[in-house]
């Protein structure tokens, strides 16, 4: 008790930006080593280099050329192959860039600009999120997740209410082995034997109007709410379902970063649950037990 | 006109360039670009572009190419490019790696995989030929 009391007195005084330069530079440098397996020649030079910064430097992650060079890396690899890297990876770069747009700014007016900033980088996140999802045929009929259901490896939670989930998702996976073998025009189709199949196709549908709900409304909330405890809560509400559905943790660190930068020091729990989330995604990350 | 430059536009530069790219990946979508790539925002809308499969139509058979192990260890960037982006761009250059193999006139067809479930079928359809 007396430690979570510490811990969130610390995190009251801790200053604001260096608590967010801090985890991005975790979260960049996470990243940046796992995309090392991928392209070494490009993230090596440039990962040697910040980490020797800061080494050297007690306060490196406060000059903003750290930040520019984390961008460069990054934008390296998309200048490789521009439709190579995941959407995730362009939000980090954005990311890394907007930080060197904050150091650029007077020292006095930097919180405000990050928090600004870092707002309206999730609504635009969220707003293509919700927008991509309205306009996907596959995803408002319900196919794409009737598709995952059936198929397995989504859901965490329905495996651990349904044990025997697993072993017909497996099934289903080596049906869909024997659809994708047939060879097109001949024959396109295999059947299967479920006892209800319209129940699949109805939760499909449901869990995609469900998910496009909650993501357009926590959009509108950080857009328009001024209730900093709404905006935060609704945001780790997300973070915690997508969690759920599928370990992105790449993504989502990125999500709870942002969020972190624009979360009132008072609201120390909600930061707390930032960081807690942060740190937990980035361990993950290294451990290669996740997504990234 | 300067003010609304300095305070508005260079204030807001980062979310602006996003919301940029997004609609410009919004927009390629629109063309068979996969939506989990090129920054737009688009994941699970739809399935990822490896369930995407990349066929060569010969005369007298069909072969899937990420099932030509040869054919995928040499030219694997190749067969991915078209499958996130299936354009005439991207089949270009498969289409002239393939003709070093296959004399006969061929064609290049993008099957994706979908779930009949009221129906009770695993299907696949065409979406690039």
């Amino acid at each position: 008790m007396n430690l979570y009391k510490l811990i969130i007195r610390t995190l009251k005084e801790k200053e604001q930006l260096s608590l967010v330069l801090q985890t991005f530079f975790l979260i960049a440098i996470t990243f940046i080593a796992r995309l090392g397996r991928v392209s070494p020649g490009i993230a090596f030079p440039f990962l040697f280099l910040i980490l020797a910064a800061f080494i050297v430097g007690k306060k490196a992650i406060h000059n903003k050329w750290i930040w520019l060079a984390i961008f460069f890396i990054l934008f390296s690899k998309i200048v490789e192959s521009f439709y190579s890297p995941a959407n995730h990876h362009f939000l980090l770069m954005f990311s890394a860039l907007l930080l060197f747009h904050v150091l650029w700014q007077p020292e006095e007016q930097r919180v405000a600009f990050l928090a600004r900033n870092a707002k309206w980088l999730i609504v635009v996140v969220l707003f293509f999120v919700s927008l991509q999802k309205l306009m996907a045929p596959s995803y408002m009929n319900g196919e794409f997740f009737t598709y995952m259901l059936m198929r397995g490896h989504f859901f965490v939670p329905i495996p651990v209410l349904q044990p025997d989930y697993a072993e017909w998702s497996k099934q289903n996976l080596e049906l869909l082995y024997e659809v994708r073998a047939l060879i097109p025009g001949e024959e396109n189709c295999i059947s299967f034997s479920v006892e209800h199949p319209q129940i699949f196709s109805i939760a499909g549908k449901a869990l995609s109007y469900f998910v496009l709900f909650i993501e357009t409304a926590v959009c509108f909330i950080i857009a328009l709410s001024n209730r900093q405890k709404l905006v935060h809560t609704s945001l780790l509400i997300l973070v915690t379902c997508i969690l759920l559905a599928r370990p992105e943790c790449g993504f989502l660190s990125i999500l709870c970063g942002l969020g972190l930068s624009f979360c009132p020091p008072q609201l120390s729990r909600l930061r707390l649950a930032y960081l807690f989330f942060i740190v937990l995604f980035s361990s993950l990350i290294m451990m290669e037990l996740v997504y990234y | 006109m300067n003010n609304l430059f300095k305070h508005k536009v260079f204030g807001y530069a980062v979310p602006i360039i996003v919301f940029i790219l997004a609609s410009v990946q919004f927009v390629q979508t629109r063309k068979g670009l996969t939506r989990w790539k090129g920054g737009g925002f688009g994941m699970y809308t739809e399935l990822n572009f490896p369930h995407r499969e990349v066929w060569i139509v010969l005369p007298d058979t069909s072969m899937n190419l990420d099932k030509v192990p040869d054919f995928k260890k040499k030219h694997q960037e190749l067969i991915r490019k078209v499958q996130r982006y299936p354009n005439p761009r991207t089949i270009a250059p498969l289409s002239a790696a393939l003709a070093k193999s296959y004399t006969d006139s061929f064609n290049i067809q993008v099957w994706l995989p979908y779930v009949d479930a009221a129906n009770q079928k695993w299907c696949k359809r065409l979406i690039y030929d």
